[in-house]
């Protein structure tokens, strides 16, 4: 193989683009399937250089050691995020909170990732992934190095704050899962490390309570200091996955960024463009509302749910904790179920598949959120609970199912908006059903399903004209390769910097469902 | 007929399970009498201080039965339970605290100071107040328990509303100097480990390109 530096290389994915023709050169890439510095990879690629298979028991640089730095670290910042909900019973008493008290410092820790998350999907873009996680990870570790340190409301509900701007680590996972597997398993790939991300907010509720019995009964620690030793765990692992991310984490299947940009191998793109593409797409706004409500939901009760059963059931504190670690917990196998069956969906329905399994998913959600709050019984509540569990994460799942495909170029700031959308739900749940002392928690829990009924409902909106929408079949006329080209204008195209974007529209086609398949070259 | 049995069987267990977590509704507190006369006291360094901090300062409570009430009343006590208890002030708010006349469900009272076994007169009790009591305004009540441990009668060192003869406790922060210079250093570690590496990524990838 040549040396690399002579190819005129483009796009995000950083692959040679050679002038000979399409079949013979994607029968090159993966005969040859090697990284640019000629070693080949351990899982069969596709002309992206992306894995087309998901091997969740192996580390191989670079795919799945990606996989695994980037889920780990995900969840490292969902376990310090939601590390105070479980200890909650013994903070309220030594900063002397009241219910808005506990409640505002619950809005704080979803609020900053809304900006954290618009900004990592830019950063994504521009400066690699693997730079946004470890910076994002390292720069909030001594903000939970603070939480030991509160005196007062203020400073807690500062805290909860800025640690909540590590939860964007959830865009650079996607982004990472995006740009190192292959479109057919992309689904598959977002749910299973995101899923796995989120279960740090289930192993929080159930370590927490475990550490601070542990620090009180065998160092004899009082009450109000147990808990502040407590938090020194989610701040030490903050600090260990952003190291390892620096030192074992690549951006893309063929190098970092940095590199690739500096030999050639990378076209940057320029804010304001990939900014315009992404915002300008109305389905970005859609998929904004709805992860609102599966999300957005899923973090509301992380925050809510262990002072639930601990209130309302007389349960104990470790007991709470570990009925509300089964909520976070069914995140190992919901969420990713949810990335698995929008892609088998996919296989026979194509997109329009994908978003009907998401409609149904998430609505059903919705109904079994209902019946968690009209349940006055322990054992039934908790049963309910894991149902209604399992449906809100594989939404989010399916969700990640179909975002890859609403845009190419602005794939990182789509998923940021969307991302910070989640959040924007869960405060907005926070704030109308659970900050007061008008509603109940049992009723806020009802109102906050009939939400989500609604705010679903907006998915039959969506439509892609090269594949359809829920209610509507495609328009024959359109390809992919119209839809993802006319994200660059006529110079860019000529220039031949959207050329990653046509070698992604080629590899979509599987989105048109068994029914309609046709020949890969176009 | 076994898919009978087993249908049955996990009727059973499921309605045993029902049963098993229903709460039977314990003593109403509205049906007791006041029959104890409590008094308590903050025993303190700082005598004028009037507040008590916790881990330092003392509650001396002195609790004897009504002297203006019939002989036999208290032929079923058997002992009393002594308990430090929130006052309105420190509930408003904080529905944990809710104050609730089923005595299974009350939370007025987290902390028990003492229980003794019943005498008409001639109790007294000198309680530390432990490190992990919660800031606030609070009261004492003592209730009077037969012996199934049934509460029967009660009394409190406050009036019925509960605003006069308040106690107010001073709690700690939990804070310690070693906390805070652990996690001031863990802080910089992070900050600095972090500039580090990408000044050094910087720096190594100006030099010429190794493969």
């Amino acid at each position: 193989m040549a040396p690399h530096n002579e190819h005129q290389s483009q796009g995000i994915t950083g692959s040679p683009v050679l002038p000979v023709p399409k079949d013979v050169m994607d029968e090159l890439s993966s005969a040859q399937a090697t990284d640019l510095k000629g070693r080949p990879f351990a899982l069969p690629v596709d002309s992206e250089h992306k894995a087309k298979t998901l091997r969740l028991y192996s580390f191989a640089s670079p795919h799945m050691l990606t996989f695994h730095l980037s889920w780990i670290s995900f969840m490292t910042c969902f376990f310090s995020t939601f590390a105070p909900p479980p200890l909650m019973p013994v903070i309220r008493d030594n900063l002397n909170f009241t219910k808005v008290d506990i409640s505002n410092a619950a809005v704080a820790s979803v609020s900053g990732s809304i900006i954290s998350r618009l900004l990592m999907g830019t950063i994504c873009d521009l400066a690699g992934p693997r730079y946004g996680c470890a910076i994002l990870i390292m720069v909030t570790a001594p903000a939970v190095f603070c939480m030991p340190l509160v005196n007062s409301v203020t400073g807690f509900i500062m805290v909860r704050f800025f640690i909540s701007f590590a939860l964007a680590t959830f865009v650079s996972c996607q982004f990472w899962m995006s740009s190192m597997f292959n479109s057919k398993i992309v689904g598959l790939a977002n749910g299973t490390a995101a899923g796995w991300g989120n279960v740090g907010g289930g192993v929080t509720q159930l370590v927490m309570p475990l550490v601070f019995s542990l620090i009180r009964h065998q160092f004899g620690a009082e009450e109000f200091t147990a808990w502040r030793l407590a938090f020194f765990l989610p701040g030490v692992m903050h600090v260990v996955m952003g190291l390892l991310v620096l030192t074992l984490g690549q951006d893309l299947p063929d190098g970092n960024y940095a590199a690739l940009k500096r030999s050639g191998d990378k076209v940057s793109d320029t804010f304001d463009k990939v900014f315009w593409h992404g915002v300008t797409n109305y389905r970005t706004w859609i998929f904004t509302i709805t992860y609102g409500y599966c999300l957005g939901v899923e973090l509301t009760v992380d925050n809510i749910i262990a002072e639930y059963f601990y209130d309302r059931f007389d349960v104990n504190l470790s007991t709470a904790g570990i009925i509300a670690s089964t909520f976070g917990f069914m995140n190992i196998f919901a969420r990713p179920l949810g990335g698995i069956v929008s892609d088998l969906t996919a296989r026979r329905f194509g997109m329009r598949g994908r978003l009907w399994v998401l409609w149904i998913i998430q609505s059903l959600g919705g109904v079994f959120c209902v019946v968690l709050g009209l349940t006055h019984q322990l054992t039934s509540s908790i049963v309910v609970m894991l149902i209604f569990s399992i449906f809100v994460q594989a939404a989010c799942g399916a969700t990640f199912g179909v975002i890859p495909f609403i845009s190419r170029r602005s794939l990182g700031i789509i998923s940021g908006l969307i991302g910070a959308g989640g959040n924007v739900g869960s405060i907005l749940t926070q704030v109308l059903f659970f900050s007061s002392s008008k509603y109940s928690s049992e009723t806020g829990i009802m109102l906050m399903g009939v939400m989500t009924l609604a705010c679903t409902s907006v998915l039959f909106l969506v439509y892609f004209p090269q594949w359809g929408g829920m209610l509507f079949p495609p328009n024959s006329k359109t390809t992919e390769e119209d839809y993802y080209g006319d994200e660059w204008s006529e110079e860019e195209r000529s220039a031949g910097l959207a050329n990653a974007s046509y070698k992604f529209a080629a590899n979509s086609r599987s989105e048109r469902g068994a029914r309609r398949a046709v020949p890969v070259s176009a | 007929m076994a898919c009978c049995h087993k249908l049955l069987a996990v009727t059973v267990l499921f309605a045993a399970l029902f049963q098993a977590t229903e709460v039977e509704g314990g003593v109403r507190f509205s049906t007791l009498e006041r029959n104890l006369v409590v008094n308590a006291q903050i025993q303190s360094q700082n005598v004028s201080s009037g507040v008590a901090k916790v881990g330092v300062d003392s509650l001396a409570v002195q609790w004897n039965l009504n002297s203006s009430l019939e002989i036999e009343v208290d032929s079923e006590y058997a002992s009393v339970k002594v308990k430090l208890c929130f006052a309105p002030k420190s509930q408003i708010d904080r529905g944990w605290r809710k104050t609730d006349d089923d005595l299974q469900r009350d939370n007025t009272c987290p902390k028990e100071i003492a229980t003794k076994l019943y005498r008409s007169e001639g109790n007294f009790v000198v309680w530390r107040i432990p490190k992990n009591v919660p800031g606030g305004e609070y009261f004492v009540r003592a209730y009077v328990l037969d012996t199934q441990a049934v509460e029967l009668a009660y009394g409190q060192n406050t009036d019925d509303a509960k605003t006069t003869n308040l106690i107010t406790i001073i709690p700690i922060t939990g804070r310690l100097p070693s906390i805070d210079i652990a996690g001031i250093v863990l802080s910089l570690f992070s900050v600095v480990s972090l500039c580090s590496f990408l000044l050094a990524e910087t720096l190594l990838g100006r030099k010429p390109a190794m493969s």
